[in-house]
């Protein structure tokens, strides 16, 4: 295991909160002051403000694709809990855990985001997208 | 002459006005485990965070393996430093996993990283599996028992293979089987290993034969510390909890303190 790179560590972060979301609502992550700290770099860590969670999230690609795995397969790792919007929340969040266990073990994917461009195929993709705010504006702006 | 484990000069914390920890000068050398004993509110959690690098000090010095606290060795010191505290870790950790908490500990920090190696993950498993967490690892904390909360703490403190162990409570919220199985885990690392203890409790039967040193801190001061025979005994903790205290040996060789106590609840209701 190797040490946690101090420096740079809120930009790295920062980065993350533009490529990544919740594993489990797949909403947008902030960073958030966690600890009161004389040093900047240990006083933040990501957050989900919506789960209330401390949150690394994964790429929007593969949440989406989770997403889509269990709703279309019905896909069930936690048969034993009640059927709720937490458990389907759990559920992505694992399958979330395997696609990136995978595309980082592939070589597909690094801190960075994805190393090889995606050609992603509209349909494998929920009719209903949840995009931050400032997506659909610069959607907006890409469409005019 | 080796450098201390834990050097701590002229330690003082502030809460506003009023100070938490004040004027602490403290030496935790290379084969020393301390039982760290006072009431609740005497500023326990708040030096043991300040060790742990999880809490700024107001004034003086805290060095941890010869190093004070910088922005280039923060997360790196912090791993050498296994802290079980759920005052502390219960004020931030709510809907993670047992899993990720566990996890967390490998970076010092409250999160996992991008370099989790699956090696870590099969070792934080096994850690919990070890504490009778297995059915748990992916519970959010706050819908587990204290117990169970103490124990992802106890396996977050020891995947990383700490030189010190700052044990803050831990057997508090714990069942008789799990605090005589933590008890015993500790004594072990204590003998088997190279690990530096420090361990706060408010229960005398958790004082054990590894424990050669001994603090007691009152409202904020150390009001004694030393060798542990000298500080565990009945005049000093008399003095100490201005009462009577007997000690006795229980046949398990345990300890058992007696206070000479009077409530009057039920009278003024």
């Amino acid at each position: 295991m190797s040490d946690i790179q101090v420096d740079g560590r809120i930009e790295r972060l920062k980065r993350r909160t533009q490529q990544c979301v919740c594993k489990y609502c797949g909403r947008e992550l902030t960073l958030r002051h966690i600890v009161f700290s004389d040093i900047n770099e240990a006083k933040v860590e990501l957050y989900c403000n919506f789960c209330n969670r401390i949150e690394f999230g994964v790429e929007k690609e593969i949440y989406y694709s989770a997403y889509n795995f269990i709703d279309n397969l019905e896909f069930d790792y936690y048969e034993n809990l009640d059927a709720n919007e937490k458990k389907h929340q759990m559920n992505v969040a694992k399958i979330c855990e395997i696609i990136s266990w995978n595309c980082k073990n592939m070589g597909l994917l690094n801190q960075d985001g994805f190393t090889v461009p995606l050609n992603v195929e509209e349909n494998t993709w929920s009719e209903c997208l949840v995009l931050p705010s400032r997506e659909v504006v610069l959607q907006e702006e890409e469409g005019k | 002459m080796l450098e201390p484990i834990i050097s701590i000069e002229n330690l003082s914390c502030k809460s506003g006005n009023r100070y938490i920890l004040h004027n602490i000068n403290w030496q935790v050398n290379d084969g020393e485990h301390w039982l760290v004993f006072g009431k609740n509110g005497c500023g326990k959690t708040t030096l043991l965070s300040c060790i742990a690098g999880f809490k700024p000090v107001s004034s003086g010095m805290v060095k941890v393996l010869g190093e004070t606290y910088t922005a280039e060795n923060i997360f790196s010191l912090r791993k050498k430093v296994g802290w079980v505290s759920s005052s502390f870790f219960d004020n931030y950790f709510k809907n993670e996993s047992a899993l990720q908490i566990v996890l967390s500990g490998l970076f010092g920090t409250f999160n996992i990283d991008y370099d989790v190696r699956d090696q870590d993950v099969r070792t934080a498993k096994a850690l919990l599996r070890e504490l009778h967490m297995e059915y748990k690892m992916k519970q959010p904390f706050y819908m587990m028992s204290k117990g169970e909360r103490q124990n992802v703490l106890i396996a977050r403190a020891l995947i990383s293979k700490p030189k010190i162990l700052l044990l803050d409570e831990p057997g508090t919220g714990l069942d008789i089987e799990a605090r005589e199985y933590m008890m015993t885990s500790v004594a072990t690392l204590a003998e088997q290993s190279k690990v530096t203890i420090i361990y706060v409790t408010h229960y005398p039967e958790e004082i054990q034969p590894f424990m050669n040193k001994a603090m007691l801190l009152q409202n904020g001061r150390i009001y004694k510390k030393g060798d542990l025979e000298d500080v565990i005994r009945q005049e000093t903790l008399s003095m100490f909890f201005d009462r009577q205290v007997q000690i006795r040996k229980q046949e398990n060789g345990r300890l058992q303190f007696m206070l000479e106590m009077k409530a009057n609840a039920l009278q003024l209701s």
